[in-house]
């Protein structure tokens, strides 16, 4: 399958259409999607938000009703839940931290408490469970380096233990997977150069072999997969992309085909962006394929962090807090 | 049950759900009304991470003697999809505290033959190879060269294969390395003389092979031999140039960096 030459209406970014889509979730309170995805709502809204800030829209959205919900759903063991009604688990403990640092609210958070649950699901090994139940997957581990490094408070965690453990899920083609021994996936590949990058380990992986691994995702139709002899799809634009920018290796693949393959998935009537065109839009895959169109440096878009997965100036904002307390302290 | 006929990736729904198992004694016949039920529902669902967890939880707990049943239950998700992510998993985690090795070699080797470009079934075989004990890894390395070698007969521009092969020297155990396993330049060679003469992955992977001998002749200060090989690898990554456009600048960074190398050897 061939990117067309001549994209329409689609060759450049519909940036109205996508943002009165993201928008048109806070008003659908009454459908089916409201509810069937109530189980990962922290993570939808953290998708439309960071899309809508990267497209310079931020504004639009109702921040005090967000943030307001966010704080909702916090829950007794200091983690957060996907939605007021669901348990803890560190996929929406990240996301609604992520959030909190979106709005430049992270003074809202109980930090002692969130990184006390995220240090609770370390095991001996280095891993992280996702939530008390004990599943282990390398997901984990970069959401709780991410979580504890937006709050601060890496020194919360065993950092040296936890990349060990990413770098033993290193596999034969340079790639990572969910577990030692489970298929390196492309997904996974970003959690765990994000964890990574977030301890600075990056030493325990062959930066070469990996990135090539990766750039080897991009197939004819410029889009790329996330393993091999798997069908392209817009996601992988932010998980291969973002490792590959964190390592310095953006430019071994073919930005300019990907833009195309990415703007060819846009919904050009009800906005938002698809897997593949033609497909349904969805909010999640409109966020990783705008964040991608940001990492190739598309004009008009704000510049992402691609280990975060925050825009740059809030990750100053972060970091700029982090250095003033630093200093109040010594 | 009813939440999670509703929502099945409602992660708390199943952790009650295993609270319950366990209050209920956790005896033979409720686990086996458990595993027949969670068939029904991974039928419909093969790709929710909260049942295969509570699936994986079962089949450890059931033990060895259902391990038969579990590896049946996890190839009858792979008949559906072949690159089921959590049924490879689960094969994983049921062969590994069993001890199952040799009949999931022979299981990963049948998916291969069906689709010689199942990456997922090449990552297993990888697992069951670097995972099963073996008291001489040399005979493990030539029977998986010959394997791999064999495979790319059967379809030579087949990514997977190709990082299967590259990969091998890296088997725990081996001493080999990359420039002296002389299985792998003689794949790419055959290759690259028959049919298919810019064969993109062969050509990488012996062009690989051709810098880390120049590598090990510098190393031994045999400073013809190091730049003879490093004209072989020049000449394969330029080929690459014209044979992979779309990875260009991959190839030219490569090129950077074996002629940086030269420049050491003028030094020395």
């Amino acid at each position: 399958m061939t990117t067309p030459a001549d994209l329409g209406p689609r060759g450049r970014l519909l940036v109205d259409k996508h943002a009165n889509y993201i928008r048109s979730f806070e008003k659908s309170r009454e459908s089916f999607e409201f509810y069937a995805t109530e189980h990962f709502r922290m993570s939808g809204v953290y998708w439309g938000l960071t899309a809508m800030h990267l497209l310079g829209r931020l504004d639009d959205m109702d921040g005090t009703e967000i943030l307001e919900w966010v704080l909702s759903c916090a829950k007794p063991d200091g983690g957060f839940g996907g939605s007021e009604r669901h348990d803890s688990h560190l996929l929406y403990t990240l996301s609604a931290v992520q959030i909190l640092a979106l709005y430049d609210a992270l003074d809202q958070a109980d930090t002692e408490r969130i990184t006390d649950y995220v240090a609770s699901l370390q095991q001996a090994d280095g891993s992280f469970a996702g939530d008390s139940w004990g599943e282990i997957d390398t997901r984990f581990s970069y959401c709780a380096l991410s979580c504890c490094a937006l709050l601060g408070r890496l020194d919360a965690l065993d950092v040296r233990r936890a990349a060990q453990y990413v770098a033993a899920c290193r596999n034969f083609d340079g790639g990572f997977g969910r577990k030692p021994g489970d298929e390196s996936h492309a997904g996974q590949v970003f959690c765990c150069v994000g964890a990574l990058a977030i301890a600075g380990a990056l030493d325990l992986l062959d930066r070469d072999l990996l990135c090539w691994w990766l750039c080897e995702r991009q197939t004819r139709s410029g889009g790329l997969n996330g393993r091999p002899e798997k069908m392209q799809d817009v996601c992988y634009s932010w998980w291969c992309l973002s490792a590959l920018s964190i390592l310095g290796r953006l430019h071994w693949i073919d930005g300019a085909a990907l833009s195309r393959f990415i703007l060819f998935c846009q919904d050009e009537d009800g906005g938002g962006i698809s897997d593949r065109p033609e497909d349904v839009a969805d909010v999640y895959h409109t966020f990783f394929g705008v964040a991608g169109l940001a990492l190739l440096g598309y004009r008009g878009l704000q510049a992402i962090d691609p280990t975060y997965a925050l825009p740059v100036t809030v990750m100053e904002a972060v970091k700029a807090r982090h250095a003033a307390r630093v200093a109040a302290e010594s | 049950m009813e939440v999670i006929h509703m929502n099945s990736a409602s992660y708390s729904a199943w952790e009650w759900r295993w609270r319950c198992l366990e209050a209920l004694g956790g005896g033979p016949p409720v686990l086996a009304a458990e595993a027949r039920l969670l068939a029904d529902l991974a039928a419909a669902r093969p790709k929710n991470y909260q049942l295969w967890n509570h699936r994986r939880r079962l089949a450890l707990k059931r033990g060895a003697a259902h391990a038969p049943e579990e590896l049946d239950f996890a190839a009858a998700c792979l008949g559906q999809d072949a690159k089921n992510y959590h049924a490879w998993a689960q094969r994983q985690a049921v062969v590994a505290s069993f001890g199952l090795w040799a009949a999931e070699l022979a299981y990963a080797e049948a998916l291969i033959a069906a689709d010689v470009r199942n990456n997922s079934a090449w990552n297993q075989r990888w697992f069951v190879v670097s995972g099963a004990p073996t008291k001489d890894p040399g005979a493990v390395l030539a029977r998986e060269v010959a394997f791999a070698a064999a495979q790319i007969r059967r379809a030579p521009h087949n990514d997977s294969a190709w990082a299967y092969l590259r990969g091998l020297p890296a088997l725990p155990g081996q001493a080999a390395q990359l420039a002296y396993e002389p299985g792998i330049p003689a794949i790419c060679l055959e290759v690259l003389s028959g049919d298919h003469p810019s064969c993109p992955p062969a050509l990488a992977l012996l062009a690989d092979v051709y810098a880390a001998q120049a590598l090990a002749a510098r190393a031994a200060g045999d400073a013809t031999a190091s730049a003879a090989a490093r004209a072989a690898a020049r000449r394969c990554f330029g080929h690459l140039l014209v044979a992979d456009p779309l990875r260009s600048a991959y190839w030219r960074h490569c090129l950077a960096q074996l002629k940086s190398g030269a420049e050491e050897d003028d030094e020395a």
